[in-house]
This record gives C-alpha cells, structure tokens and sequence, in this order.
C-alpha cells in the first residue's frame, strides 16, 4: 500500500475517471467555479438526505409510532393527539409533503412538552453548542498543529529520542481518555478542589467562566490526536523531493518548515480537522450533559431519553447536521485556497 | 500520464518483515487482562456487586477501596463484573459495523458506475455527520436498551469502515495486477476475495482496533445519557452516570467506571497504534555526518590538486546495517568542465553526488580524504550562504522536486532572499532574468503559477533557471531529463550545454543513460556497486570496442540506440 | 503481410471533450510485431485498450483475430480477451504481493478457480521458458527482482497461448542491461512461437530493435506508419525526424542548436 493511513482516511477520490494531470495554464478561475458548483450541489443533496432522514426518524419507530411516543401508559386520546400532531393518519407521501413543506418555512412542528415551535427550542440552544464546538475545534487546531510541528522538527532525524518517546506515550494516554469522561475528571479537580470554575453551567459566573471546563474537556483529547496527525504528516512531508530541494537552496530551517512544509501538512491536518469537528459536536452532545450546558446536546437527550418530544429531536438532528455539511463545506473551500490541488479531485 | 520512463524503482513492493513493537505488546497484555476480567469476574463478585449492604454511600475505605453507591454496593465489583457487558456490546457493535460496512464498501466498489458514485456520495454524507448523533437517532427510533444501544453504535460506525473500503480498493483496484486479472477473465467477486481484501488486511485490523474503542467509548457515552443499558443491567456508562449524580459528595465512585474506559480503549488504541508502528515502522534514522579521513594517501594526481571539485576517497555507509554503499570513489571537476557519473540502479552515484553538494541523507555516514571546492573545504563548517551560492542543484522528477502548494515564483526567489541578500523585488528581477535566459515561454506568467500547472518540461526549465539564477561555479544535476520525453530531453539537454558553454559553469551530470552521457559530457565515470570501475576521459574511448573495463562494454552494449541503416547493424 | 490479424481502421477516442485517438488506422499480420511510438499524451496507451475493449471508441472499426471489437457481445468480448494478451508496464504493481507465482500464473490458466494444482507442469516449464527456476513456483513477488518480475509477468501473458499479444511500456521500468535482457528473451519467444504483437514503447531505439513495422503516434494522430527499415532510413514527417534527432545515439543528434 503505497497511500498511508491517514490518506486512505480522508481521501475519497475513487472515481475511475483518467486523471488529467498537467493542467493547463490560466483556468484557475474555471476550476474554482466548477469546484463551487459541484459542491454546492453537493450540499443541496446533502441537505435533501438530512431533511428525509429526520422525516423517517419518525416513520421508522417499530410498531405504532404513535403509541410508542405516547408511551405505555398514555390514554387513547393522548395517542390520537400525538398521530394527530405528527400526521401519522395520512398517506406516507402526504406526510412527507407536509413535513417537507413545514422544513422549508422553518416548521418542525410544536414540542410536545413546552408547547412552543420545536425549531424555536434549538436555535435558542444552538450558540450554546456552536461555541464550545468551535472553540474547542479552534483551539485543536492551533494548538495541535503548532505541537506537532514542533514534536517533529525537533524529533526529526534521530534528535531527542526522549521527547518523541514521551510525546507518544502522553499523547495516546490523552487521547483515549473521552471527552465526557475528563470533562467529570476536570469538574472533580478545578470546580470541586480547586473551585476555579463552577461545576455545571451558571449565570453566576459569567459565560465564558462556564465555558471553559467543557471547552477543554472537548478539546484536551484532540490536540493529542490532532498534534500525532500533524507530526507523522510532517515527517512524511519532510521525505518529499521538494523538501530536498529546499535543503538543497540551503534555506533557513525556519523558511523550509514554516513555507515550504507547513502549507503541505495543512492539506492533510485541515481535512482530518473536518472529521475532529464532526466528532466533536458528537462529544459536544454529551459534555453538556456533564455541565448541564443548555446546548442542543442537553435538549435532544432530554427530548429523547425523558419526553419523546420528536418534533424537537427532528428538528435539533436538522440543525446539527445542516452545521456539520456547512463546516465540511468551508474547510473544504479553506483547503482550496492552501492547496489549488485539492479543488480539481473530481468526484464524479 | 503513465508513460513517464520510472527509472530503476526501489523494490518497494518488497514484504516488509512485521516488527514487534512496545506499544503493541503492552496493548495486546492490557486487553488480554481485560478480557480475563470479562471472562472471570461475574463468576467472583457478582454476588457483591448486586450486594445491597448497610454501607452505603462510603468513600474510599478498607474493603471498599472505591467506594460503595447509595444502596451500600461495592462499586469495585460493580466495575469489574460492568467489564464483560461493556466488552461484549462494543464487540458486538464493532463486528457488525465492521461486516457491514466492509460489505457495503466492496460492494460500492464493484457496482457499475453510476451506482458506485451514489453509493460514495452515501458514503460521504454519513461521514460528514457525527457519529455519535447518528447513534442517538438511532437510539431516537429504536427507544432505550443495550441492544438498541449496539445498533446505534454500529450503525454510526459503518460509514467508516465502508469509506476506508472503498477508498482502499480503489487504490488496489489502480494496481496492474488487478486490471489484469480482469482483462484474464477473473469474475469481479473473485478479484475482490483474492486481490482486493487480502491486501487490505493491514489497515482494516488497524481501524477496527480504533472501532473497537470508538464503539466503546459511544456505547458507554449512550449509557451514560440514559440510552443505553438499562436497570437492572449496568455497564460502565451506567456506573458512570450514578457516580457523576454523586460527584459533590461522593467523588471516588466516578473512578472505578472511568478508569475502566479509559484502559479499555486505550488498550484497544495502543493495539492499533502498535499494529499501525508494526506495518510502518518509524525510520529512525540517525543524522547523517560527513568526516575527513586524514593520514591516507590520496588517489588522485597532482595535477588534480587546482580543480574546482577535488572529491578523494568518498565512501558513504548505511549507519545501521554497516553496508558499504559506496567505496573510495575519486574524482574532480575542473572549471567549466561537463563530468558525467553513469550506473545503473544501486550503482552509488546519486549518493556520491549528494555527498559532494553536502546534502547526504539522514541515515547514511560518509568520509572523504578530501573534499574542496576552489578553496574550500567542504568537511568543516561552511557558511550555507556560499553552499547556496556556490552549488545549484537540479533533480529529477520536477513534477516532486518543486513544491505543489507554492508558486513557482515564490518558491524558487526563496534562495535569492534569504541567501543572496536580495530583496523581494530583486529576488523576483534575477528570476525573471533567468526563466528569461533558459527560454521560458511567457515568464512573467509562469513566476505566478503552481507547479501542477505547467508540463514536466518547463517545471525543470524553472528548476534550471532557479539553480543558475545564483551564478553557481558547479551545476550538480542528478538525472534530470530521465522522467521527461526524449524531444523534451534534448531541449534540457541543450539548455544545460548551453549554460557551461556561455557561463563557463562546470556541470556534473548523474544519469543512467551512457547514449546521454556520451553526447553531453566532456569525462565519464561508470561506477557499479558503490566503485568506480572505469573513467574515461577521452569520449572517443566510449565504445564497445574501446572501453577498458568489461562492465562498460557491457552497458554500451546494452543500451539501446537507434541504427539508420540496416546494413550496418 | 499474408493473412491480417489486426486492422483498426480510423479509430477515434474521446475522453469527455479530449480527442485522444484522432482516425488512426493500424494493420497487423499474423506472425508480425508492430512498433508503437510516441511521447506523454500520445494516445498510444489509449490504443492499446481500445484494442482490448477497455476504451470505448467513439468512431471507426477494430477488427481482431475475426472479432469485430466493437459490436462484439460482452461474451465475445470475455472470449476474445483470453486470447489477446496484455503484459503491463509496472513489474512492482502487476503482481498480487500475496499470492505466490504459481497462483497468479495459474489465475491466467484458469481465472475461475484458479487451481495450481492441475496445472503444475504448465507452470513450471513457462517459467523455464522465460529463463526462471521452476522451483520459484511457490514464491512471493517480493522475492524476485524487477526484471525477474517482468519475465514473470511475460510467462503470465504467454502462458494461455494467445493468438495477439500487446507489450505496453514492458521494459521502461528496468535498468538497461536487464532492459537488453527481456528485449533478447522477447525476440527468442517471437521467433519460436510466431508471436502476433503490438509492442508499445516510447523509447524508438527499442522499438526498432524488436518491430517489423513502426507506427509513430503524435497527439492522438499516425504521423507516419510503415516497414521498420523504411521509416528509420527515410523518415518523412516532421515529428519522426525530431523523434529520431531526438535519440542520442542517432547520427543527427546534436546539442548545439538553440532550444525550441
């Protein structure tokens, strides 16, 4: 196998289509529009499948939907208003067409439980999580990537074989330990021991205050994982020809790393940072659960493990997949920008 | 474009002997241990762990060393007895997730096309979704349970595993041996069960060990929120859950479930690291050095002694193995002169050029009895601006000699700015005058675009102009038409007579080619296996039936060339 | 040229809105070798499948051992690659790395169920034949060297007896005097068994030493086509003249005029 792992990981050009290598001169500007659009589109479908996905959260309940969202001991009419709100008694593709069209102007239909537009419940929940996952994606990427760098311009050749040794060793430690179960770890040393932040969210202490035990909790973990990523890619980099000839113009080491080296490690850490944020607004659904964080992962869980509450589960799975394809969508554009190499990866 | 002449590949396809390795032992000897307490553990302390006793709600004492939960149970043997439920439902939901996906991706990849771009785009959709929501959808649809909670978990996990198949035959089905087998004839489904799934093995056992904890951690996550395991069972997530309820008064019990995590999955991660290590390992390969052997007598004449490059005695080693790899290789280049060094593959000449332009790679050790350029001695410490000045290099393959990310413009001034003291509008005049001098069409453009945009023959026409553009005395070009055309070739080839005979630049040409080396160089070293056998300093010399050395006349009468008339043949 | 084992006549290929093959017409008599030359981008790869049916034409006719290629049923077509050869460029990427020689020869034999086992003696002597040690049989690739694994790959082409056999690129990968090896292994096979091939090659001086007619292909279009000897001797077209100056053992080679 010549690819390694990470690019097998990340890569997903398995088109058969022979690829033009030697691109002609000046079309620059034709193959970001091309990129765009294909990619625009791309998203457009992407969005078509996540809207019939939360529709068939619904539909695919075994047995009678609305008895089991009822629940066991739920009166009949208690069932009937639930297949009434759902519109469970219509033909599949009325359903759909009305789920559909509700999407479109923002209606996800009402919460069972607080009677209020369930789109409304998550847009107020949403910043919540948007913050602490970006943040943490953030802080992964800048402290993972400058960490590893730096692990591996100085590790490189044979030099400080302790330093790699430890980095290994508190690295992958670090990178089993999951999110939810530091962000318990974090609540016991710095809200409990030390009581620098509060355990759980609280207007006391101010947002940020609040924010900072789940960030880190979110965050701790990848930058491990990030800063592995970075320093295997940057020793795999540092093997590549053009890297010899910028040892051969006798560049400063700070010019080769910082110019030539670090815009190649990019590619590769950029596209694994896309899956790291997806990954992360999964955590991110659990830690707030630790921190009692009032973010979209406190709402769904609540709607799901204690209400049955679908029209917040539908729309809450809309919001947070519509913000993992967007995220998706503009690194891929940032990835564009280091590396016009990237854009012409035709995947039709 | 597969035409490109690949001269002399290393073996790469070569079995690479599996290499045990620290992190993979430790991690096999913790998941064993793990496995034994799921095995054994519900036979010893289930009783205690269903136990309800008075003490409850104790913190870390003596028979409790981790504390008991509010119903007086010892939360030890809670943790222990958890293992084999834990164990089983991440077991469970990697093996499913891992069959169906790997199905699902061969069979992606074995459907006609339209249905292959589909199923990636499918594929691709589902990756681009966190994992652990699509586990909570499906939790949403299928209600609370341990078996749903599997599902859930298997479910968000087979994205992966069908991607990393996809991606993986796809690269195997770009193998020869693959086109082949089908053009023979193999039915599909025989071609993916006997080319493409032996030979993704590796990398499939090393993302299950990573499943394997990933599957753990979401399932545990899933107890944890109240959609997993559900009372009277408990698995670590659920242990974990009555703890963190406790976490004000009571700490000590969140240790025993979130230690058994987090060894759990690092066990399970140090396997695949260890197995990733195991696959490639790490070349730790030492600094390379370069040092003078002094008290021996040289090789070389006297006469010898004003050249511009006096190499005596090169001889380079592969630190770890010991292995020779080039011996006592004397030679010099005297100013404006064209020196060629001709071998075949594993012939050193590529290392011994690299050993006088001081870039030797990191791994190799090197000793000379002398190595000069005019005045100065290239063993001790010189000055990198005068290498920079003094030494241009051309390589190869230009399409991975120059940088993809960067433009040609901005990677090739680099060595103007930062070693000849120009500015960045300088830098950019004394390129543009020599992409001008090696004939470049349209320079200003090309100053401006990346390399991918331009053909093999003008990305190493801007090698060539980067390399003169420091007025370099030595021009060290290792191979630099051999992935080119051959009208391409000459072009090059023209270019750099071109530039020794105007500037006077001496040149030392590395090639595999004698029919190219006969025609450029003024003197010709033929080296084999690390010496040189032959030099010929008088090409005329350089014919079957004059060389001196059998080898030459062998490779003379090897290589291929071109014969006008029949008769003469 | 007694009986014509291959005629295409003016092949066209597009890939999307390229014209990679442009009206190329070739003929091949049985017993024959035709040189195919051409520089990147030639199309001379594309030929080479289109003549196997992987590529699909978009214009003209390709006619093979009395199979029109073209219209051909996907059966016939199944039939017909068993008895065209395709011996591929790359000796490192051709064999399986986990399965041993026997196998992959075998697997050409029978692409079923691809059994050694019957087919023992077969194996052995075309391993012979291609100057290897029967004994290797059970090895794995990464056992042999490039040009080892190139005289396996031949075995491999050969061993089902094939009425056409197409050598693309099958020495550009190899050092010269393992190069001069296989090309001299080539030339016995073709005299011995009356081989019917189509060797692709960029390299002319190869291309003369094992070709009865040359075909020179530039962008997707034949410059020039004939007997050897007479292309060789009195090239005609521009681009075979440049090609032929290009080579640098040829008498016209020179390094002194200004680079195009």
């Amino acid at each position: 196998m010549s690819t390694t792992l990470s690019e097998d990981l990340t890569a997903t050009d398995v088109g058969d289509a022979p690829a033009p290598t030697a691109h002609q001169a000046g079309s620059r500007a034709r193959v970001w529009r091309a990129f765009l659009i294909r990619r625009f589109t791309g998203l457009v479908i992407s969005l078509v499948m996540l809207v019939l996905m939360t529709f068939f959260i619904v539909q695919l309940i075994p047995g009678d939907p609305a008895e089991a969202i009822a629940g066991p001991d739920a009166s009949p009419t208690t069932v009937e208003a639930v297949r009434d709100e759902l519109g469970l008694d219509d033909p599949m593709l009325v359903q759909l067409w009305d789920y559909v069209t509700g999407v479109f102007t923002g209606d996800f239909g009402e919460s069972f439980r607080y009677g209020v537009p369930a789109l409304d419940i998550v847009i107020t929940a949403a910043p919540y999580t948007i913050t602490i996952a970006f943040a943490a994606v953030a802080i992964v990427l800048v402290g993972g990537v400058s960490l590893g760098i730096a692990v591996a311009i100085a590790t490189r050749g044979d030099r400080n074989r302790w330093l790699g040794s430890l980095f290994t060793t508190v690295t992958s430690i670090l990178t089993s330990i999951p999110p939810y179960i530091l962000a318990t770890f974090l609540v016991v040393i710095f809200a409990l021991w030390l009581a620098w932040f509060p355990p759980a969210y609280t207007l006391a202490y101010g947002y940020w205050q609040s924010a900072i035990l789940p960030i880190a909790a979110l965050s701790i973990g990848s930058i491990g994982g990030m800063a592995r990523i970075v320093r295997r890619e940057a020793a795999v980099v540092e093997e590549m020809d053009y890297m010899r000839s910028a040892r051969g113009w006798r560049l400063p080491a700070m010019v080769r790393y910082a110019k030539h080296l670090l815009p190649n490690v990019l590619t590769t850490s950029l596209t694994l940072a896309g899956i790291i944020l997806t990954a992360l607004l999964g955590s991110a659904l659990i830690v707030e659960t630790v921190f009692a964080w009032p973010g979209i992962g406190s709402a769904v869980i609540r709607a799901i493990a204690e209400d049955k509450d679908y029209p917040v589960i539908r729309a809450a799975v809309f919001v947070i997949g519509a913000i993992s394809l967007i995220t998706t969508l503009i690194i891929d554009i940032v990835l564009g920008a280091i590396d016009p190499r990237t854009l012409g990866e035709d995947r039709d | 474009m597969t035409e490109i002449t690949a001269h002399a590949p290393a073996p790469v396809a070569a079995r690479r002997r599996f290499r045990w390795n620290g992190t993979l032992v430790t991690g096999l000897a913790m998941f064993a241990a793990v496995i034994l307490v799921a095995i054994i553990a519900p036979f010893f302390y289930a009783d205690q762990a269903a136990e309800l006793t008075g003490e409850s709600s104790l913190g870390s004492v003596p028979g409790h060393p981790l504390g008991t939960d509010t119903l007086g149970r010892d939360m030890l043997a809670r943790t222990l007895v958890a293992t084999r439920t834990t164990v089983l439902m991440a077991l469970a939901a990697t093996a499913l997730a891992a069959a169906i996906g790997v199905g699902f991706g061969i069979a992606v990849w074995l459907a006609p096309r339209r249905l292959r771009n589909l199923g990636l785009r499918l594929i691709e959709f589902f990756i681009s979704y966190p994992g652990l929501l699509l586990a909570i959808i499906v939790a949403a649809i299928l209600g609370q349970g341990a078996i749903n909670a599997v599902i859930a978990v298997a479910a968000a996990s087979i994205a992966g595993f069908a991607r990393l198949t996809a991606n993986l035959a796809s690269g195997i089905a770009a193998r020869q041996y693959v086109s082949t087998a089908r053009l023979l004839g193999v039915p599909a489904h025989r071609i993916a069960l006997r080319h493409v799934l032996p030979n993704m093995a590796e990398p499939m056992l090393i993302i299950t060990a990573q499943a394997f904890a990933g599957a753990l951690v979401e399932i545990s996550g899933l107890s944890f929120v109240g959609l997993g395991t559900q009372a009277p069972y408990f698995d670590y997530g659920t242990l974990l859950a009555d703890s963190l309820s406790k976490i004000m008064t009571n700490p000590i019990l969140l240790v025993g479930p979130a230690l058994a995590i987090v060894i759990v999955s690092m066990s399970a991660l140090f396997i695949g690291d260890g197995l990733a290590a195991a696959a490639n390992p790490r070349s730790n390969a030492k600094q390379s050095q370069l040092t003078l052997r002094e008290g021996e007598t040289s090789a070389l004449s006297p006469a010898d002694d004003d050249a511009l490059l006096v190499a005596d005695g090169v001889t380079v080693t592969h630190i770890e193995s010991g292995r020779e790899l080039v011996s006592d290789v004397s030679f010099t280049i005297r100013r404006g002169e064209i020196v060629g060094i001709v071998g075949e593959s594993g012939s050193g000449k590529s290392l011994t050029a690299s050993v006088a332009s001081r870039l030797l790679a990191d791994g190799l050790s090197a000793s000379v009895r002398r190595l000069t350029l005019g005045d100065t001695d290239l063993t001790g410490k010189v000055p990198p601006a005068e290498l920079a000045s003094r030494i241009g290099l051309v390589y190869q393959d230009p399409g991975t000699a120059l940088n993809p990310a960067l433009t040609l413009g901005s990677q090739l001034s680099d060595v103007l700015r930062t070693r000849m003291g120009m500015n960045r509008r300088e830098a950019r005049r004394a390129l543009l005058a020599a992409f001008k001098d090696v004939l470049m069409p349209d320079p200003e453009g090309r100053l401006r675009q990346n390399p991918h945009e331009l053909s093999g023959g003008m990305n190493q026409r801007a090698m060539i102009a980067s390399a003169m553009s420091v007025k370099p005395e030595l021009l060290i070009a290792d191979e630099p038409t051999t992935a080119l055309d051959v009208t391409v070739q000459r072009e090059v080839l023209t270019l750099i007579n071109r530039l020794n005979t105007e500037r006077g630049t001496a040149v030392l040409f590395i090639s595999h080619d004698l029919g190219v080396v006969r025609r450029l160089c003024d003197r010709v070293l033929v080296m084999q296996r690390g010496q040189i056998v032959e030099q010929i300093d008088d090409m005329d010399n350089l014919t079957v039936e004059r060389a001196a050395h059998p080898y030459t006349r062998q490779l003379l009468a090897a290589t291929p060339s071109v014969r006008l008339e029949e008769d003469k043949a | 040229m007694s009986d014509t084992l291959v005629n295409v006549t003016d092949l066209n290929v597009h890939f999307g809105t390229s014209h990679v093959l442009q009206d190329v017409s070739v003929s091949l008599g049985t017993g024959r070798t035709v040189g195919v030359v051409g520089e990147s981008g030639s199309g001379k790869s594309t030929l080479a499948k289109a003549l196997v049916g992987v590529v699909p034409a978009s214009g003209g006719e390709i006619w093979v051992d009395g199979l029109d290629v073209r219209l051909a049923t996907r059966r016939e077509l199944a039939q017909y690659r068993r008895r065209i050869q395709m011996i591929p460029q790359d000796p490192f990427s051709s064999l399986s790395p986990r399965r041993t020689i026997a196998q992959t020869l075998a697997e050409a034999i029978e692409p079923g169920r691809g059994r050694v086992r019957p087919y023992q003696d077969r194996i052995a002597h075309w391993l012979e034949r291609v100057g290897l040690d029967a004994s290797m049989m059970h090895r794995y690739p990464h056992e042999f060297s490039g040009g080892q694994r190139q005289r396996i790959a031949i075995a491999r082409g050969l061993i089902i007896d094939p009425s056409f056999v197409i050598a693309d690129e099958i020495t550009s990968a190899l050092d010269v005097s393992v190069q001069a090896q296989v090309l001299e292994l080539l030339a016995d096979i073709r005299e011995s068994l009356g081989l019917t091939m189509m060797f692709i090659s960029h390299n002319l001086a190869v291309v003369q030493h094992v070709s009865d007619d040359v075909v020179v292909l530039y962008r997707g279009v034949v410059v020039e086509a004939g007997p050897v000897a007479q292309i060789f001797s009195s090239p005609q077209h521009w681009y075979t003249k440049a090609l032929l100056e290009a080579d640098p053992g040829s008498p016209g080679f020179t390094l002194d005029a200004p680079a195009a």
